[in-house]
This record gives C-alpha cells, sequence and structure tokens, in this order.
C-alpha cells in the first residue's frame, strides 16, 4: 500500500489530520500504465504527500474525507481528477449497499457512494429533446425525491422559467438543469464535477457553493472535482499532478482494503 | 414500479422526438421489402416462396439500425453515470431500455408486416402467422441486441461491430420465424416451428 509521508516536525497538527486512502481503481479511460503524484494539503497545517502513485485496473479508488464534510480535487486538465471523483461510486454501484459505513484510521467515519448517493456528473445527463422540467420530473421519479423537490430545484437555479424550454435552448447554461437534477433529491453524499467551460473557470462559483454549503449543513458529504481554486474554506484539497517519469512500480493491494 | 414507468415513458419521448429514431427501422423496413419484386420479378410464385424469408430479414435488419444508440447516447451526456446509481437495478434499466427499443422499432415492423405482405404475394393463410412470429421474435431480436449494444458502447462507430456480434445470435430467431411463416405458407402446422 502506498503510505503518506509523515509531516514535516512542527507543521502539522494531529488533531487535524485527514487522512486518505487510495486503491486501485478501474476508472474509465485510465490509463493502466500511468502514474500519478499525488498531493494532500491542507494550507497552514501540513503537506503530506503521496507520490509515484500508479493505480490498476479492476479495483478501486477510495477517499476518507475525515471530519469533513467536503473534499476538492483538484490539478490540471486532463489528469483525472473527475475520474477519481466517479471512480468513487463503482464499485457500490455494483451492489454494496447504500448505507455502508465503516470505521477507518483513528476512529474517523468513513463512507463510499451508494445508490442512495447522487452523482452530480461531469456531463449533464440532460436530453435535449426533452425540455428542462421533463428531465428533472425523470430524474426526481427514478430517484425518489419528495413531493415538490422538481420546482424548488427549479426555483433554486433560476429555471423556473424555462422548464418548457428543451434542454437545447439552455446552451451555455446546461450546468444549471444538471445542477438542479442532483439537487432534486436529497442524498447524503454528493458528487459534483466541474465543466471545462468557460463558466467552470471561473474562481467563483455561488450556485453551486451555495449548493454544496447546503448540502453539507444538511448533513451530506460533497466531493467535488474542478480545475480552480473555489475558494470553499471548510473544504479539504486533494492535488493531483501528472505522472511523472520513472516512476515506481504498480501498487498491489486488494481491493476494498485500506 | 413507478421508476420503471418513469424510465419507459422517457425513453418512448426520446424515440419518438428523435428523428431518424423509430420512423428509420420502419423507412428502411419498407424500402427492403418493396426492392425485393425490382429485384427478383415479378413472378408471383417466386415472390411468394421468398416473402418469409424477405419479411423476416428485413426486419431483422432494421431492428439492427438503431441498436446502436441504445445505451450510447446515455453513455455521451453522462445519463449511464447517473442511472448506475439509481434505485432500480441495472439488469431492470437494461430490460426496459430493450423494451422501449422494441415497441418503438419492432411493433411498427410487426404492424406493417401484412401489409407488405401483400406486395410480396404471401399466401392468406400465412398471414397471422407472420403477425405471430414477428410478435414473438422482433423483442428477442432487441433483448439479444442489447448485449452487443453494451458491449460497444464505449466505441466510436460501433454499428458494425454490433451487427457482427449480434447477427450470429439472430439466427435462431430468424430460422424459427421464417420457418413458421413457410409451413402455414405451405399448409403445413407452423406451431411446431413455434414450440
Amino acid at each position: 500500500m502506498p503510505q503518506l509521508r509523515p509531516p514535516r516536525k512542527g507543521a502539522g497538527d494531529k488533531k487535524h489530520t485527514m487522512s486518505h486512502t487510495i486503491f486501485p481503481c478501474a476508472w474509465r479511460g485510465f490509463p493502466g500504465r500511468a502514474a500519478w503524484a499525488m498531493r494532500w494539503h491542507e494550507p497552514r497545517r501540513f503537506r503530506p504527500r503521496l507520490s509515484s502513485l500508479r493505480p490498476a485496473r479492476a479495483g478501486r479508488a477510495g477517499f476518507d474525507l475525515g471530519g469533513r464534510r467536503a473534499l476538492v480535487l483538484r490539478g490540471p486538465n486532463g489528469v483525472g481528477q473527475v475520474d477519481a471523483a466517479a471512480g468513487d461510486r463503482g464499485p457500490v454501484a455494483r451492489g454494496e449497499r447504500a448505507d455502508r459505513a465503516r470505521r477507518h484510521g483513528a476512529g474517523q467515519r468513513s463512507r463510499r457512494l451508494g445508490r442512495a448517493d447522487r452523482l452530480h456528473g461531469h456531463l449533464d445527463a440532460i436530453k435535449p429533446q426533452l425540455s428542462v422540467g421533463e428531465n428533472l420530473r425523470f430524474w426526481a421519479a427514478l430517484l425518489g425525491a419528495e413531493t415538490g423537490a422538481v420546482e424548488r430545484a427549479l426555483a433554486a437555479f433560476g429555471l423556473a422559467a424555462h422548464r418548457r424550454s428543451g434542454g437545447a435552448g439552455l446552451l451555455g447554461r446546461a450546468e444549471a438543469p444538471a445542477r438542479a437534477r442532483a439537487a432534486d433529491a436529497r442524498a447524503p453524499a454528493a458528487v459534483a464535477a466541474r465543466r471545462a467551460d468557460g463558466v467552470a473557470r471561473r474562481r467563483d462559483d455561488p450556485p453551486l457553493c451555495r449548493a454544496r454549503a447546503e448540502h453539507c449543513a444538511a448533513g451530506g458529504l460533497a466531493l467535488i472535482a474542478t480545475h480552480v481554486d473555489l475558494g470553499l474554506p471548510d473544504a479539504g484539497v486533494l492535488t493531483l499532478a501528472p505522472p511523472r517519469p520513472g516512476a515506481s512500480p504498480p501498487i498491489r493491494s486488494s481491493p476494498g482494503r485500506a | 414500479v413507478s421508476a420503471a414507468i418513469a424510465v419507459l415513458g422517457r425513453e418512448l419521448r426520446l424515440a419518438l422526438r428523435s428523428g431518424g429514431g423509430a420512423g428509420l427501422g420502419l423507412a428502411f423496413y419498407l424500402i427492403v421489402v418493396l426492392l425485393v419484386p425490382l429485384g427478383v420479378g415479378p413472378e408471383t410464385e417466386v415472390l411468394a416462396r421468398v416473402a418469409p424469408g424477405t419479411l423476416w430479414i428485413a426486419a431483422l435488419l432494421a431492428s439492427l439500425l438503431s441498436l446502436d444508440r441504445l445505451f450510447q447516447t446515455d453513455a455521451e451526456d453522462g445519463t449511464l453515470d447517473v442511472l448506475a446509481l439509481a434505485p432500480l437495478p441495472l439488469e431492470a434499466l437494461v430490460a426496459l431500455k430493450a423494451l422501449a427499443h422494441w415497441l418503438t422499432t419492432g411493433l411498427p415492423l410487426v404492424a406493417i408486416a401484412p401489409l407488405l405482405a401483400v406486395t410480396l404475394n404471401l399466401p392468406g393463410p400465412a398471414f397471422p402467422w407472420l403477425v405471430a412470429s414477428l410478435a414473438a421474435g422482433t423483442p428477442g431480436l432487441s433483448f439479444l441486441g442489447a448485449i452487443g449494444a453494451a458491449v460497444t458502447v464505449g466505441l466510436r462507430r460501433g454499428g458494425l461491430l454490433i451487427s457482427i456480434l449480434v447477427l450470429p445470435l439472430y439466427i435462431p430467431t430468424l430460422i424459427f420465424g421464417a420457418r413458421a411463416v413457410v409451413a402455414a405458407a405451405e399448409g403445413g402446422d407452423p406451431r411446431v416451428q413455434l414450440r
């Protein structure tokens, strides 16, 4: 198993240590021979570093959020932070219990995404042939949202006037219906992946930050993959760097094991 | 149940609103069957003899046309990722999508087949069996095709590969379906083929 380097002397406070665990992963499109360098940092505390990570296929990735409610995955375009975020759902989607939670590390609680969680994916999952309202009503019905959730989501994301508009007519605003879809049902955990378009390159993203804050305040967890610093003060940040030439051999560890 | 209804309703709406979706297979079926008399000649005996096979092969190829988009559009826009986390089992989702594919592609073929059978001079007693065999066989084409569509969902231009993967699986359906119609046309007992 990869090991975190110990924090530099006097640079950290163990009380705030956030552990993370990387499993061999089967992320879609992931180059099997690539190696990653991962840096897990908390400003002003310490920066343990996990380097030369070489995930293999047919496994999975896991992130322990520790005592926090949100984790931001950052890195340059193409490094794979979106796949890393989305990869966390794979094994659970194949049948693990939705409410699975386990004790990990020093009594900190960790959980995996399950069927009750919401993936606010890198892509919209919005059909242009259907209206915004139809799209959201479908997801609400499929995900078991409560009555009125669609109307609330439309209002929260400024889409009430576009209820009957086709998804194709919302060019440049495709993220809004996607977020509304993610918000139309209460879920224990939400995974968000910001698109790499012009809107997503802005540092400030009030709707996303607001949705995340509300979600976490309601007791949810959030995992966000993005290219830019969103300035979330209470979220941990895991930065992914491009592969390093001549990295170490692949890591072998059994899936599901910390 | 409400989730299943939602999936089925959405698939039907998408098929009806997408250009070249449901109508494409029907148009293809019409063209192929109507071209056959031009190719083999106007002799009614010859047309009657080739009619069961022609109608079945055309239905089989028509159902292949839209298979490549069964999962591909969902994969492209991220819908599959979210569906994987939906409370509905993935098996049920695939079955519902295949059912929607049959309702929008196979069922119109079943409905129009008797009309086209007239142009091929299919004997009268074979008409009910043509409809029955297509009604029994075309759902199988959609469900078998879903296997090929799922295998090639990550490939660009996977339509040809779907044909190579799925057409061998279609052979038993084609044989039993066409032979049942042939038996009915020749005055035999078609139930032997459908059992």
